[in-house]
């Protein structure tokens, strides 16, 4: 259970949300709450007030001039319930089906609240930084878009400043992708990711996740096509700064160019 | 009241539909949705294991989908219709999904039972074929310490035979 005497709020729109933030001494936002109610049980993250977004009007997909808005309330299970989003992204499609945990994490997980948990780890991540995705981030003084490759600062770090909320996820589509993840079983976590992105004027990209504390793009436009250049060169480019409970640094580092290589392979003849 | 907590602290009365129920309840805004389920609405059924969304003891259907209530706050769910597993059936008029685990011997010491019910209700709802690979993915998101996989798949497998037509 909770140990903090924390105050629930669920408010109808963003301002009020953001107003709320600026009133508490101490104030924690959740979305899916599949991350942060275990860490407020735990004691890792205190709050006198939660913000809840469920009912902020940030559940919705967009389509407009080529470009998705991901509320960033949306689920894995919303985005894959979007009509058309398999041929609009199918990068996040084979991200949210791979969820772990099961349809419950699917149907409760938000993928703004893991870009926002920056675990290096994650999926969500390293598929938005090789999307190029951009974050709307909205506080009462107004709104910024950041990049998501600046967004993420560090390891569980990311660029929000206090008093901000972040509410749109904004994509645009690449001509081809794949992706693949490393993990040991079932319920783990991803130890590496990798996704790779071909775009119509023919730039040729892997990002890789779980090797640095950020993700790590690497652009293979340049380079012959062939499994084991890709391979060298991943392994030459990521550095081992990254570990967990799960792998040490090392060893990231030496399945990176093999991960990479993976996700590229799905690209199909670049 | 709850065992867990006076009103003292920050709370609310709030209003669900359990189980095709109409209940009102008070819960402190801090209550997860898991225990306001077994302690203010006294329906035990609803287990408790890891309380990180790992195991899946804890799982419901709210408002149609299947999620875990350990990751979700009480407040969240006013307004919300729920299910747990004492909204499928009762000793002597079990529901056709526990009939199936009972006869596949789909749980062992039963801690995971409710959870494993209620995803197997929601792949026997959806009324396909699936494979057993589809079925195994559909239970991903629970775990049987016992390990007792083979015959919860059997046991699912059945409850999607015995559901067809119902």
């Amino acid at each position: 259970m909770i140990r903090d005497r924390l105050r629930y709020h669920a408010p109808a729109d963003v301002e009020t949300a953001c107003r709320i933030l600026g009133d508490s001494p101490s104030a924690a936002v959740i979305g899916g709450g599949t991350i942060a109610v275990p860490r407020l049980g735990r004691g890792e993250l205190r709050a006198d007030d939660i913000v809840h977004l469920s009912r902020a009007g940030l559940a919705e997909v967009v389509l407009s001039e080529g470009e998705l808005r991901i509320g960033s309330m949306v689920t894995y299970a919303g985005l894959l319930a979007t009509p058309g989003i398999e041929q609009l992204n199918p990068l996040l499609c084979t991200v949210a089906r791979g969820i772990t945990g099961g349809d419950q994490i699917r149907n409760q997980g938000t993928l703004g609240g893991s870009i926002c948990h920056a675990n290096p780890a994650s999926d969500v991540p390293t598929a938005l930084v090789a999307l190029r995705a951009r974050l709307v981030l909205h506080s009462i003084e107004g709104e910024r878009e950041v990049p998501a490759g600046e967004f993420l600062r560090g390891g569980f770090q990311a660029d929000i400043r206090p008093g901000e909320i972040l509410t749109h996820i904004l994509v645009r589509p690449v001509d081809r992708s794949g992706y693949h993840k490393f993990k040991l079983s079932e319920s783990s976590w991803p130890i590496v990711t990798a996704a790779a992105t071909l775009t119509h004027d023919r730039q040729c990209h892997v990002v890789l996740g779980g090797v640095e504390p950020v993700p790590v793009r690497i652009d293979l436009s340049q380079i012959v096509g062939t499994e084991s250049t890709i391979r060298e060169l991943v392994a030459a480019t990521v550095r081992p700064t990254w570990s967990d409970a799960l792998a040490p640094a090392e060893y990231r580092h030496l399945i990176s160019g093999e991960i990479a290589a993976r996700a590229v392979a799905q690209l199909g003849g670049v | 009241m709850s065992k867990l907590d006076s009103q003292d602290v920050p709370g609310r009365r709030i209003t669900v539909t359990v189980n095709g129920v109409e209940r009102r309840a008070w819960c402190a805004d801090r209550t997860l949705l898991a225990h306001f389920v077994r302690e203010q609405l006294a329906l035990p059924g609803t287990h408790v294991g890891c309380m990180n969304g790992d195991c899946g003891a804890c799982t419901v259907i709210v408002d149609g989908a299947i999620v875990k209530s350990c990751l979700q706050l009480a407040a969240a769910a006013d307004g919300a219709e729920i299910t747990t597993v004492e909204g499928l059936g009762e000793p002597g008029n079990l529901h056709p999904v526990q009939e199936a685990f009972w006869a596949e011997d789909g749980f062992q010491c039963g801690f995971c039972l409710p959870g494993h019910l209620l995803v197997a209700l929601k792949l026997a709802e959806q009324q396909g074929d699936p494979s057993e690979e589809e079925i195994r993915a559909a239970l991903a998101g629970n775990l049987c310490r016992c390990t007792g996989y083979q015959s919860i798949v059997a046991a699912v497998q059945r409850a999607i035979r015995q559901t067809e037509g119902t």
